[in-house]
């Protein structure tokens, strides 16, 4: 009885053996198969492809942007380090013209006070030269009035006052060549 | 030993199913032995080595069927020679070609541990698949208690028993499960936005690979994408269903030939829609058979001979994307049985404190080997499907 309970019951399909090949189970396969395609496809794929293909796009465009902006970036670097070697030569050429510019100044202020410490120099000559002049003048003078003076007195003569010069003028003529 | 055999084909939820109905004793001789009713030491233990339902049918404590003639054994009676048959006829049993196939095959009814509560006999640890339409072609087949239990085919579709089983429900659900999945999934990346979250970025990926790695290289980068739709259902829905014959209680549809059989007659029809499509039915067939720069006599007779060859391997290799999907899925839901059978073999002795822990580490270890397997042969069957379609594109 059991034995034909278990026949009947594979036979009638409540359990069936794996390697059966029931028609309904294929058909309600091939159906929930072929109405999941097309729900997914309507649904789910379509979408999923434009979203893939979007995002792929997006990618390449944002690939090719950061393209174009690494070769912007590069370009600009190189500016900027050609502009920095530029402006180190422009430096030493500032510090050279500057260097330049201080020598110059240098030898002309030394000039310049040379020259001033000469002019100076012979200012001070010439003053002392005047100076001297005019003591030896003076002395001549007052040497001269005292031996007019006392000359006069000796021979009791006046002298004129032409008498006086010229004995002056010769006084101080023998007083510098050699007196 | 045969009537266990067969008997193991409507295998017990539990203990007490065990003994229902098919212990209830109306097998004469081995029906007392055939549940395992052994308690550890191998004996039945009741007060006077028989008890009698209402039916006279025996039963000890447990519920464990005994004949009335004395073939129960009570503890004073035990000897290691029935010890020994015990254990036979509880091998015989679990162990036996029904029993484990009952557990894998498709059925009329989900298996649930002692469902419904409520439920007796047959009907125990059992969930029924409501059925499209009555069957009122031919006779009902009795059980033992005389309700009906299995039935005859029905003329739902003419000739062709029309009946939602198992594997129908868990390949709708399965069809679910995918859809909503993807359907969010595809929202989320319409605009081009990518994917955030770890579940979303393992779709992601798993759909992106499929794409690159499977679609594309069999297909071809300028077609591939017309077929990208039928490649993604193919390989997601068997993906889930192999995935879901691991959840304990449901089962693999596709572990039925039914099931790989459809999934394998929808790749035929898109490859030869394909294959017509693009050369014409003609050109189709006209290109099944190589191009042979030979001697034209000697093409007289080889080129029907290889054309042959071709069309005969073109179903062939379509039965075998079948056969080779049903095989890995149904062989290792077996040997997940097998090894859980040897705890029903050696549950009433004390090897069961050694082939218990032994049989949870084997177990695990399969259904680890058993996921990777899911996913393996998904991939296969998608690949070659793809192949396939490749194939039919850019014959020779």
């Amino acid at each position: 009885m059991l034995n034909q309970s278990l026949a009947g019951l594979i036979a009638s399909g409540a359990a069936s053996p794996p390697l059966e090949l029931r028609v309904d189970t294929l058909i309600f396969s091939l159906l929930i198969l072929a109405g999941l395609l097309a729900v997914l496809f309507k649904f789910a794929w379509t979408p999923i492809v434009e979203g893939l293909d979007a995002r792929e796009k997006r990618m390449v465009d944002d690939i090719e942007a950061a393209r174009i902006a690494k070769e912007q970036a590069e370009a600009q670097l190189t500016a900027y380090q050609e502009k920095m070697a530029g402006a180190d030569g422009e430096a030493s050429a500032l510090i050279a013209e500057a260097k330049s510019t201080a020598n110059d100044a240098k030898e002309k202020i030394m000039a310049e006070a040379a020259a001033e410490a000469q002019k100076t120099r012979e200012r001070a000559l010439a003053e002392i030269e005047a100076a001297k002049t005019a003591a030896v003048r003076d002395l001549a003078e007052s040497s001269v009035d005292s031996a007019v003076s006392l000359a006069g007195s000796i021979v009791g003569r006046s002298l004129d006052k032409s008498d006086h010069s010229a004995l002056i003028e010769k006084s101080l003529e023998q007083f510098t060549t050699g007196a | 030993m045969k009537n266990n055999s067969l008997r193991s084909n409507v295998a017990p939820q539990d203990d007490e199913q065990q003994t229902s109905p098919e212990s209830h004793g109306h097998d004469d001789s081995d029906a007392g032995h055939a549940d395992g009713g052994h308690d550890k030491d191998g004996h039945d233990h009741d007060e006077d080595g028989h008890d009698h339902d209402e039916d006279g049918h025996d039963h000890d404590e447990d519920g464990h069927g005994h004949d009335e003639d004395g073939h129960g054994h009570g503890g004073d009676m035990a000897t290691t020679d029935q010890w020994n048959d015990g254990v036979d006829l509880a091998m015989g049993y679990y162990l036996s070609p029904d029993s484990l196939i009952g557990h894998v095959q498709d059925s009329d009814h989900f298996e649930l541990p002692a469902f419904p509560p409520w439920g007796e006999g047959m009907s125990k640890g059992k969930l029924s698949i409501p059925q499209l339409s009555p069957y009122t072609d031919g006779s009902p087949m009795m059980g033992e208690n005389g309700s009906v239990w299995a039935y005859q085919k029905n003329d739902f579709v003419g000739p062709v028993t029309f009946q939602p089983t198992k594997f129908v429900v868990l390949e709708l659900i399965g069809a679910l499960i995918v859809a909503a999945i993807f359907i969010p999934y595809a929202k989320r990346i319409k605009s081009g936005n990518r994917p955030v979250g770890r579940f979303w970025n393992v779709i992601d990926v798993m759909v992106c690979y499929i794409r690159d790695e499977v679609a594309v290289p069999g297909i071809g980068s300028a077609d591939a994408k017309r077929f990208l739709p039928f490649i993604w259902t193919i390989f997601f829905f068997v993906l889930t269903l192999n995935l879901l014959g691991m959840v304990p209680g449901l089962g693999a549809a596709t572990g039925s030939i039914s099931v790989t059989a459809a999934l394998a007659i929808s790749v035929f029809f898109v490859v030869m829609a394909t294959g017509i499509k693009k050369m014409g039915f003609a050109g189709f067939v006209k290109a099944q058979a190589p191009h042979l720069d030979i001697n034209p006599v000697v093409k007289i007779i080889l080129v029907p001979m290889i054309w042959g060859i071709e069309v005969f391997g073109l179903f062939i290799k379509h039965a075998v994307l079948a056969v080779r999907l049903f095989a890995n899925m149904f062989a290792g839901h077996l040997v997940v049985g097998v090894f859980v059978a040897f705890i029903g073999v050696t549950w009433h002795t004390q090897l069961i404190w050694g082939v218990g822990p032994a049989v949870i580490i084997a177990t695990i270890a399969v259904n680890v080997l058993e996921l990777l397997v899911a996913f393996i042969q998904a991939y296969v069957f998608a690949f070659l499907t793809s192949l396939f379609i490749g194939a039919a594109i850019h014959p020779h």
